[in-house]
């Protein structure tokens, strides 16, 4: 099968201290996949590594067929759980700057959104709350026409309704043959638009299973299951 | 994309740049002005002591462009590849030999900027513009001993833009070498500047003696004599074309180091 994603036996370890062993997982196209697990499970780890920010110290990682480097950067589209932008940039500016590197960025999209939104285009980076910020950001990764989103605890630093909108933004703006990946702890939030998820437990797979399978076959919500998968 | 990077590289720093070099012209104007109000009033109190204190301030700024865009290197450097803004910019389809050569050539064309803001002051200091003061800074080199033709010219040209070069490789060396670390970045780019200062100079003497053998075998006392047969001439220009020599090597390690952590090593946790 020709997978999005295909990491094979994925090592990383910082320093001494190993945070992802003999990681593996396939992901197909078109889904919605939950990255959970506790905090220092890997998670972010690995999607650092898919983002191409990290190096990994052995395996071997694919997307849509391609080795990490310039050609994933294309068609990988990346939000971290931290500000990237520099403060005295304005909106427009970091419109400006996705629509100078990538190809696919649609301009339109992402003013339409920004409008929704009431974000000022000439507003300052620095002049922003943490949690607009955090949008504007989400919004410029949104517009993107790539084939992966990867979406670091996306909903971290926003109001409950303000997640509704951001699963609203990425539900109405991926399209069928991309995946976006989220890693977050707030499952109930999300839940209810994940096709499949996948839990790390110390940098393993642990399970990987659609949502519907797991409503099915354990008679609970994948949020109940996490709880019983990582009770303390 | 090595020019959309430099694109934004001038307009990230082109403001402060622009105001520290105007800052800098002004001075130097108004040292001027008031050196001509002074000698016009025959000895204005004000004037004069205007005057001291804007040519002192013309020379701080001076001093101050360059020392600025050293620290700016750095810290741009060390903010736009290897802290919270490196998740956007590694994450750009360019490679990272764009991202890296993009932010040295900003720093060098800096550097020239903070040069020809220099020849400017002085020019404005010194009401002259054909820079006589440098064919004087040759006669008086030439009554010690030195030929200088525009082959040596030439050379200490290149030398002085190969420092530049090497220096900021240097410095982002460090700080790539420094991000290796799982826990103190900025301690280890510190101690790796400590390591990697001590290997230049080493290397440097090591070139500096080989070339004494070659030119002189072992008759060392002969760089001490002022009058001799044997100018300093040769001595210099070889010195010259050793350290260019070296410099080129350097840089080159430096940025080797640089591009080998920045592709395969990158670490920003």
């Amino acid at each position: 099968m020709d997978f999005l994603v295909d990491c094979r036996s994925l090592k990383k370890s910082y320093g001494r201290r190993p945070v992802l062993h003999d990681f593996s997982l396939q992901l197909e196209r078109g889904r919605i996949i939950g990255l959970l697990g506790p905090n220092g499970s890997g998670k972010t780890t690995f999607i650092k590594i898919l983002a191409g920010i990290l190096s990994k110290n052995s395996g071997e990682i694919k997307i849509s067929g391609r080795q990490i480097g310039i050609e994933s950067k294309k068609i990988v589209s990346y939000l971290p759980e931290r500000t990237y932008f520099s403060p005295s940039m304005k909106v427009k500016d970091t419109i400006k700057f996705f629509e100078d590197f990538y190809k696919d960025f649609k301009r339109e999209r992402a003013e339409q959104m920004l409008s929704g939104l009431d974000i000022s285009l000439n507003s300052k980076i620095k002049e922003l709350s943490k949690g607009t910020r955090e949008k504007v950001q989400l919004v410029l990764v949104m517009s993107r026409e790539a084939e992966l989103y990867l979406l670091d605890e996306p909903m971290g630093g926003v109001d409950p309704a303000a997640r509704d909108y951001i699963l609203k933004t990425i539900l109405t703006n991926y399209n069928e043959n991309a995946s976006v990946i989220i890693s977050t702890h707030l499952i109930s939030d999300v839940e209810k638009v994940l096709d499949d998820v996948v839990f790390i437990k110390e940098g393993n797979v642990v399970l990987h299973q659609s949502v519907d399978e797991i409503r099915r076959e354990n008679g609970m919500s994948v949020d109940a299951l996490f709880r019983e998968v990582f009770a303390c | 994309m090595l020019g959309k990077l430099l694109k934004y590289e001038f307009k990230a720093q082109g403001a402060m740049y622009l105001g520290i070099y105007l800052i800098a012209l002004l001075f130097s104007v108004i040292a001027v002005a008031s050196d001509k109000i002074n000698q016009a009033l025959n000895g204005n109190p004000v004037f004069s002591v205007m005057r001291v204190l804007s040519l002192a301030a013309a020379v701080i700024a001076l001093i101050a462009i360059f020392i600025i865009t050293v620290v700016m290197c750095i810290i741009r450097y060390r903010n736009n590849l290897l802290k919270d803004e490196g998740y956007l910019m590694h994450t750009l389809p360019v490679s990272a030999a764009s991202l890296h050569f993009s932010k040295l050539l900003a720093g060098i064309i800096w550097f020239i900027g903070d040069i020809a803001v220099l020849m400017i002051s002085v020019g404005i200091l010194t009401e002259d513009f054909r820079f006589t003061w440098i064919k004087s800074f040759k006669v008086i080199l030439e009554q010690s001993g030195l030929k200088i033709d525009s082959g040596m010219a030439f050379v200490f040209v290149l030398y002085i833009v190969l420092s530049v070069i090497s220096s900021l490789s240097m410095f982002y060396a460090c700080l790539n070498l420094g991000s290796l670390s799982y826990s103190s970045k900025g301690i280890m780019a510190f101690v790796w500047y400590i390591i990697l200062y001590m290997v230049g100079q080493v290397v440097s003497v090591i070139g500096l003696v080989i070339l004494c053998i070659v030119q002189y075998g072992s008759n060392f006392a002969v760089l001490f004599q002022t009058q001799t047969d044997m100018a300093p001439t040769g001595f210099v220009m070889g010195t010259f074309v050793t350290s260019v020599i070296i410099a080129v090597i350097l840089t080159a390690a430096y940025n080797f180091a640089s591009l080998y952590i920045l592709d395969k090593k990158l670490n920003l946790e």
